[in-house]
């Protein structure tokens, strides 16, 4: 094959990119595709390649921790993604329904699912309270998100102190016997790690479709409105406070899911655990990573954030030095790739087609999900 | 013409790359080339033990008992009822942490342990055991005092050979007035210095319950968190002026309260321990100095009458080099209840070891207690903390009489 070939090639493979881009299936067929693939992973971990086995890097408990982080981080996504209004405090959240759904259980014996909607519930209340309290009085930017931070610290502190919300010690979570329950989907247990893998994956897609239902929907052109000019979607007449409101409500409610999932998949919770600040960078890094405003770059990011930290830990014998690695790696993505992993493909193709014998639409971008 | 012949192109080398992929993947995937199921020819013990963290001294120190109590073992031939399978060890640091008491333990799971011991912070323990519950395998707590592990949740899988905080408390509270008032001295009233922490407030609340049954009334109660200082809770003792302090904490918050005490030279009549590290660990005995002689710990013990006991001992000191401790003891104590629960089976199953231990009765063993077998709770229904005095800066058993290794010295 002549070079006048392989320019043609690349050259048309770039326009074909362009093209299925704009279409409107382009996201919802990317989705359809990284969930079927994450259906299957599991099952191919421990087949060798060449000698080569990714069950030899990353486990299926890898796998869970990564899908409930990238379910967290949609849920980041719905509020800060879409309105612009960046949160440092969604702990809170992910805290609420982890002890909603653990407390519940625990001293009333409610049945885990049904204690997962009400914690849900609870912090999408508790979103709406902070928003009400946040939007009336205009915070945004870094005050805004100072003031997220100091609502999950509240939250952190007062489980701490209180013994009857389970005090320093926290919650461990009761066998499924204690509430009349055998280990199975109804009882939200297990003995095995495979079935939580698709009960969080089966969370995340739940997620992403409302995630995208939003984005492609009236209300998500309003909130990115609010993302793009606050003021001026305000003077079109966009009730700004109210869309505000609808984006944190929706987000803390998603994001308790996966805290919930949290509390069900791990045997004990704290306030250490669920409401530390670590929990807000972890929440809000996939969606950094893979793409703010996307709906595909939370879970993107979410593959490139928690798999890259477990293979550092298992490459490097140095302790604390594996740390030092993902640092170095995610200051790398993110200065040097500020749209986010999402924007790999389109830079790869466009980088092929700096080959291609057409520079036609070279400056042209176009939006991944649109 | 030309668009044809380059769809044709298109068709023709995806048609050949995908034959060619095809059968080049079915020739390079495979399962592990290395998979190897085993011979059957050992049982697999998890230690899951803090080996890290402030208490990965002590942790380290009970890993080496099991891996000493499988050694011997081996040493001798190995499980008779399995024509002298050996039996393996494999150890995981849980850290200390309280969320990495599960992790460790599925992990332990996954790499073939049959059967799990540990882990001895309580907190982490009561995470393990849920765990182990899990799937199904048998877990034989090393040391853990939280009588709520066992008591509050109906396990199955899950057994302890050492008594909980509420039996320590009993043995504490009817021993040690008992040899104060048989030597012709009094105590009326106590003070409790306590982790605050579930292993601490569980000794506490138990001693709360059983001093009052001795006449002993509790006239203050002072707790320490971990990295505080004791100065003022030794200056609340010293206020209340209790006859005997009883210290139930891990070992630097005793050091602590003595360093204090010695700096505001404050010295009750006794000193005691309940569950009590510090007072049973030669090294922190040394460092406490003069402070400490005379004073009366209830813990588990080794069984110092027993010969075997003291070979075990020099063994361990020979073998590690690092002194052996009462948490050593019964830990080592906790792998031969495992290791008799195997012999029993005859099988590495951790169903059929399970079955063995609840109803197991375990006679040979190196602890200063009558044989050990297990309720419906897991507990051991004849768990015994005997006392122990502080003599020349080493810890030995004055009572009961039957594990008495020297007479108390008031």
């Amino acid at each position: 094959m002549s070079n006048a070939d392989v320019s043609s090639r690349l050259d048309q493979a770039r326009r074909q990119y362009r093209t299925f881009q704009s279409k409107w299936y382009a996201t919802p067929a990317i989705l359809a595709g990284i969930f079927g693939l994450l259906l299957v992973l599991p099952l191919v971990l421990d087949l060798y390649f060449f000698g080569f086995s990714l069950g030899s890097w990353i486990s299926v408990h890898v796998l869970v921790i990564t899908l409930v982080w990238a379910t967290a981080a949609q849920g980041w996504n719905v509020m800060s993604g879409y309105t612009g209004q960046f949160s440092f405090g969604h702990a809170a959240f992910f805290g609420l329904g982890a002890y909603g759904t653990i407390l519940l259980l625990n001293t009333a014996g409610l049945n885990p699912w049904l204690g997962m909607l009400i914690g849900a519930t609870v912090a999408s209340l508790y979103g709406l309270l902070i928003g009400v309290l946040c939007f009336r009085y205009d915070l945004r930017g870094h005050y805004f998100a100072l003031a997220t931070l100091a609502f999950a610290e509240l939250l952190r502190h007062t489980f701490n102190t209180f013994s009857q919300l389970g005090g320093a010690s926290g919650y461990f979570k009761p066998l499924p016997r204690s509430y009349g329950a055998e280990f199975g989907f109804a009882a939200f247990q297990f003995r095995e790690t495979l079935p939580y893998y698709y009960i969080i994956l089966g969370f995340l897609v739940v997620v992403t479709a409302v995630s995208l239902a939003i984005k492609q929907s009236r209300l998500g052109l309003y909130l990115f409105a609010i993302r793009e000019d606050e003021s001026a979607a305000a003077a079109v007449g966009i009730p700004t406070f109210r869309y505000k409101l609808v984006g944190i409500g929706v987000s803390a409610f998603f994001t308790a899911w996966a805290g919930a999932f949290w509390a069900m998949y791990f045997d004990t919770i704290r306030p250490d655990t669920v409401y530390e600040l670590l929990v807000n960078v972890e929440i809000l890094l996939p969606a950094i990573v893979g793409g703010v405003g996307t709906v595909i770059g939370p879970i993107v990011g979410a593959f490139v954030v928690i798999p890259l930290s477990e293979v550092a830990r298992q490459s490097v014998d140095i302790t604390g030095f594996d740390r030092v690695i993902y640092g170095l790696l995610l200051v790398g993505i993110v200065l040097y790739s500020p749209q986010g992993a999402i924007s790999w493909p389109r830079r790869a193709v466009e980088l092929l087609g700096a080959y291609g014998p057409s520079k036609r639409n070279a400056s042209a971008t176009a939006d991944d999900d649109e | 013409m030309r668009r044809t012949t380059s769809q044709s192109d298109r068709r023709s080398f995806i048609k050949y790359v995908g034959a060619a992929g095809t059968l080049g993947l079915a020739g390079c995937v495979g399962q592990d080339p290395s998979d190897d199921d085993g011979d059957g020819s050992s049982v697999v013990i998890g230690s899951n033990h803090p080996l890290s963290g402030s208490l990965g001294g002590t942790g380290t120190r009970m890993d080496n008992a099991v891996q000493l109590a499988a050694m011997m073992k081996n040493d001798n031939g190995g499980i008779e009822s399995l024509d002298g399978a050996e039996l393996e060890v494999i150890s995981e640091d849980n850290q200390g942490n309280q969320e990495l008491g599960g992790e460790v333990t599925d992990s332990l799971i996954d790499d073939g342990a049959d059967v799990i011991t540990g882990c001895f912070s309580s907190p982490v323990t009561n995470a393990a055991t849920r765990a182990a519950e899990r799937a199904g395998v048998p877990f034989v707590i090393s040391v853990s005092v939280d009588d709520a592990i066992l008591q509050d949740n109906d396990l199955q899988y899950a057994y302890r050979p050492q008594p909980p905080a509420s039996q320590m408390a009993v043995d504490h509270a009817e021993l040690m007035p008992q040899v104060i008032r048989d030597a012709g001295r009094d105590v009326q009233t106590a003070g409790l210095y306590y982790i605050n922490i579930d292993f601490g407030q569980s000794v506490r609340d138990s001693l709360r319950e059983e001093l009052p049954n001795q006449d002993i009334e509790i006239v203050e109660e002072v707790s320490i968190d971990f990295g505080e200082t004791a100065d003022t809770a030794v200056t609340q003792l010293a206020d209340a002026d209790p006859d005997v302090v009883i210290a139930t904490t891990y070992e630097a918050e005793t050091v602590e309260l003595v360093r204090a005490m010695d700096n505001q030279d404050y010295a009750p009549p006794f000193i005691a321990g309940c569950a009590n590290e510090a007072l049973n660990d030669v090294g922190a005995l040394e460092e406490m100095g003069e402070t400490v002689e005379g004073a009366l710990p209830t813990n588990f013990a080794l069984n110092p009458t027993l010969d075997r006991a003291s070979e075990v001992r020099e063994r361990y000191e020979s073998e590690f080099d690092e002194s052996f401790d009462a948490n050593v003891a019964m830990t080592y104590a906790a792998t031969e209840v495992i290791i008799a629960g195997i012999e029993e089976a005859g099988s590495s199953d951790p169903e059929d070891i399970n079955d063995a231990l609840s109803e197991i009765e375990v006679s040979d063993h190196i602890a200063a207690m009558p044989p050990i077998s297990f309720d419906e709770n897991g507990e051991n229904e004849n768990a015994l903390a005997p006392l122990f005095q502080v003599q020349d800066l080493d810890d030995r058993v004055v009572f009961p009489e039957e594990y008495a290794e020297t007479e108390i010295d008031l």
